[in-house]
């Protein structure tokens, strides 16, 4: 009976934000909705929205005391693309991704500073993922790294490093994420979706997930805002399932959602 | 008296210039264009160029890293539809060909403007011929693509609207040809020693260089040159004089401009696209993983499309002069030929080796070309088929060692070479050899360096090799190839002084394709050259690598992206659904 309450409640509080996706319902759901996934997906279909419209230093304001998670995400994402091409030093950035006051402001200098890291030796980015002083600075290494020895890359390295605990966790999580390529392509060699659900819902390792997950999100994209959201809700009330396949959805919604602002 | 005059002239005028401005219609949502749709103005396209330009003179350029620039300040007096590959009016709205295929009248459209506002006349393209292109202090290769029988055409001006040019012998591929950049001659005429005897004879070629303020560099193309940083950043913005509109008449391009970002890595390059700093990139096939895992999240494209492999072919050749008598008997029957072709298991190489991104090749024309002929004789992998052909020819295992043997018990092998380094060529050969292996044919195979495989192809002191040609729309390209005298006539050099029947058919094909502008005329006889060529394996065609293609879905009418075109041959239609997005990125 209580649960019943609930779902009648959160379709009730559902219902102005499935009407019409505005930035004010948006910002409402990122902020105040129950199900922390709703939260999430709001601040994704946010990212245009407050590069459009915020100033840096809101920006940055934001990502560091937003009145959620979601909604600092909202604002690192949007930072970290007024940041690409900005001319910003590889010393400001790196000053941000190591000292930056909040994991949203670190990872908002991620995509600048990979532009500046792609010039580096292959062993000494490996050194910086696998030893950075923060996550942000392990993940962007990480992603620079693999991006550039992809073409000696397969699966199962990929994997193996997913799988490897003495490895840094920026780098494992950089891993996953390109091993999330290697589940889609070759077209002969991709894992299909229910594959995909399978691993991302009950990989023992909590990368594997996440790798699925990111792949996952290309098929997910494909249902429409409503399917997403009503998938959302109901995998909250679900109990067991894993965080990787929530964001999944999450972040689907969240893409639905801002092609619709 | 004075006053009405000059009124009247100025209303005369502006009423003709007006009514004579003969724009070309770009059909959206009609014929090869139905999948375009009248867009938006404004936004930057940016693309990643490798390198600076090294001049803005087109036809001095040889790199694309000034030719993709200087592409788009051009136009000729023909142009290619980026679509079909076939030759449209471009600058000239019609021409006529005389009967013996000698004399070509191009009719210009009028009250065309130059992108600084002066008007586009004859004068401009007869300065462009005869003083730029056919002036020989001009170092252009564009002269060489205009030789016909070994003499330039001659081009003179019938009116101001009606150019005349005069072939030594009938050449199809000249309305194609003759569609180069034409100049202004109000801007350049004074450099041409054809016009002006005391002009430095360098001044053409040095005319437009990167130094040359950006307002100079005056061309009828979609846009026109407005800002170079050396190290940065080329822009380039619409011409507002250009002289295409869309079916409701706005005029193109739609798009503000193009900024080409200059990095000097394809790394860079295709991490800036990663980031959202540019709007398209063509991704080599290990980049594909990466690009499909973020493209839901970053709102990319990936298109690999099927039926659109790049221009060129890969092929692995039996030398029928080869130097061992014993191998050359075998290699000039076309039934081993058809056994090794049975033997190319095309699906494994493209799964395994193209990482799924290829097609199988039948052909010599490119499968893109409008001459390509689909329904060639095909010798697919079949190894059952292959060793039956082989035992017809007596091609046996006669010691029970597992190869097959000549008839005087001597092992059958030829050594296969490529050239090293290229690791998909090796890997083709590996899988052919293995297969080979399978049905008792024993091939040694021999990686060389590219040089020396050249080397070896074209003193036909070769067996069998695997290698490559360029290739375009343009079947007559491979008359160099496939004709019996060719200089690339390498798998049987011989035919030139001893051609046999199929070869002098061949020859005739050639002959009678480049002669005729009739396109259906020109179709037949180079239809019957790719089933001749397909039955007679002169060469036997392995995998052609697929198009790939990535851009940012803010892009539109982007549905004609090629190998033909690239991105930039839409360049003129593309439009931004967010003028404000470059890649994803809100930038304005």
């Amino acid at each position: 009976m209580k649960k019943f309450l609930y779902l009648v409640l959160l379709g009730f509080l559902a219902f102005p934000a499935l009407a019409s996706v505005s930035a004010a319902n948006l910002e409402r759901m990122a902020t105040k909705d129950v199900i922390p996934e709703i939260r999430l997906a709001g601040g994704y279909a946010l990212v245009n929205y407050y590069a459009a419209t915020k100033a840096e230093t809101e920006l940055l304001g934001l990502a560091e005391g937003g009145a959620t998670e979601a909604i600092k995400l909202a604002a690192s994402l949007a930072l970290s693309q007024k940041w690409v091409g900005a001319g910003k030093t590889r010393d400001e950035l790196m000053t941000v991704i190591t000292e930056g006051k909040t994991p949203e402001v670190r990872a908002a200098a991620v995509p600048a500073l990979m532009e500046l890291l792609v010039t580096d030796e292959a062993d000494a980015l490996l050194e910086l993922a696998k030893s950075g002083a923060t996550e942000e600075l392990q993940y962007a290494a990480g992603k620079t790294y693999l991006q550039k020895i992809r073409a000696k890359l397969d699966r199962v390295q990929l994997e193996s490093i997913c799988a490897d605990e003495t490895l840094s966790s920026g780098y494992r999580k950089a891993a996953a994420e390109v091993l999330a390529g290697y589940y889609l392509f070759p077209a002969q060699q991709a894992l299909s979706l229910g594959q995909l659900e399978e691993q991302a819902l009950n990989s023992a390792n909590p990368y594997l997930r996440y790798a699925a997950a990111y792949a996952l999100v290309n098929f997910l994209v494909e249902e429409s805002a409503d399917t997403l959201y009503k998938k959302v809700v109901s995998l909250f009330l679900a109990p067991g399932i894993s965080a990787e396949y929530r964001w999944a959805y999450a972040r689907a919604l969240g893409l639905k959602w801002a092609a619709g602002l | 008296m004075k006053k009405f005059g000059v009124s009247f002239l100025v209303v005369a005028f502006l009423a003709g210039f007006a009514l004579a401005q003969e724009y070309k219609v770009v059909p959206f949502g009609q014929g090869e264009w139905k999948d375009f749709t009248v867009g938006q103005y404004g936004g930057y396209l940016v693309l990643g160029s490798l390198d600076n330009p090294k001049t803005f003179n087109h036809h001095i350029a040889q790199e694309t890293s000034s030719t993709d620039i200087t592409g788009m300040l051009h136009a000729g007096l023909t142009e290619v539809n980026p679509i079909t590959d076939m030759v449209e009016p471009g600058l000239a709205k019609s021409w006529e060909i005389s009967a013996d295929g000698m004399v070509i009248t191009f009719h210009l459209r009028q009250g065309l403007q130059w992108s600084d506002g002066h008007p586009f006349t004859a004068d401009d393209v007869v300065f462009t011929f005869n003083g730029v292109i056919f002036n020989e202090d001009v170092r252009t290769d564009y002269r060489d693509v205009l030789l016909v029988e070994g003499k330039l055409p001659t081009c003179e001006k019938v009116d101001d609207y009606t150019v005349r040019f005069t072939l030594a012998a009938p050449f199809r591929p000249f309305l194609r040809m003759i569609g180069g950049a034409i100049y202004p001659a109000h801007k350049l005429r004074h450099l041409s020693r054809v016009y002006n005897p005391d002009a430095d004879p360098e001044a053409l070629n040095s005319a437009w260089s990167v130094d040359t303020p950006p307002e100079e560099v005056v061309g009828m193309g979609p846009f026109k040159l407005k800002e170079f940083i050396p190290d940065q950043l080329v822009v380039i913005e619409r011409n507002p004089y250009y002289w295409k509109v869309d079916p409701k008449g706005n005029r193109l391009p739609y798009l503000d401009g193009i900024k080409y970002a200059i990095a000097f890595s394809l790394d860079t390059i295709m991490l800036k696209f990663r980031n959202g700093e540019l709007d398209v990139y063509a991704p080599r096939p290990e980049d594909i993983a990466t690009l499909k895992a973020e493209a839901a999240q970053k709102g990319i494209k990936i298109v690999i499309d099927p039926t659109k492999p790049l221009f060129g072919t890969t092929w692995i050749a039996f030398n029928q002069d080869c130097p061992d008598e014993k191998l050359r008997k075998y290699f000039r029957m076309v039934e081993f030929r058809r056994a090794m072709s049975h033997l190319v298991d095309r699906q494994t190489i493209i799964n395994n080796v193209y990482l799924g991104l290829g097609v199988p090749q039948w052909s010599p024309v490119s499968m893109l070309s409008p001459f390509y002929y689909p329904d060639v004789p095909k010798y697919d992998y079949d190894p059952e088929a292959a060793g039956k052909l082989l035992d017809q020819i007596g091609l046996i295992d006669r010691n029970g060692d597992g190869w097959r043997d000549f008839p005087d018990g001597t092992t059958f092998e030829f050594e296969l070479n490529t050239n090293a380094g290229n690791t998909i060529r090796e890997q083709v050969c590996q899988i052919f050899a293995a297969d080979c292996a399978k049905v008792g044919i024993k091939v040694n195979f021999n990686p060389i360096n590219f040089n020396a495989l050249v080397t070896k192809l074209l003193g036909g002191q070769y067996e069998a090799c695997l290698l490559g040609l360029t290739g375009s729309s343009e079947p007559h390209g491979g008359a160099n190839v496939y004709t019996s005298c060719g200089g690339l006539h390498f798998w049987k050099y011989s035919d030139c002084e001893d051609p046999t029947p199929v070869a002098k058919r061949i020859d005739e094909l050639f002959d009678l394709g480049v002669k005729t502008y009739d396109f259906n005329e020109a179709y037949e006889y180079y239809k019957e050259y790719q089933i001749l060529v397909a039955e007679n394996l002169f060469l036997i065609y392995t995998v052609n690598m697929l198009y790939r293609y990535a851009y940012y879905e803010n892009l539109q009418n982007t549905a004609g992206f090629s190998p033909l075109a690239g991105a930039l041959g839409f360049a003129e239609v593309l439009w931004k659904k967010n003028p404000n997005m470059v890649g994803n990125r809100i930038v304005g």
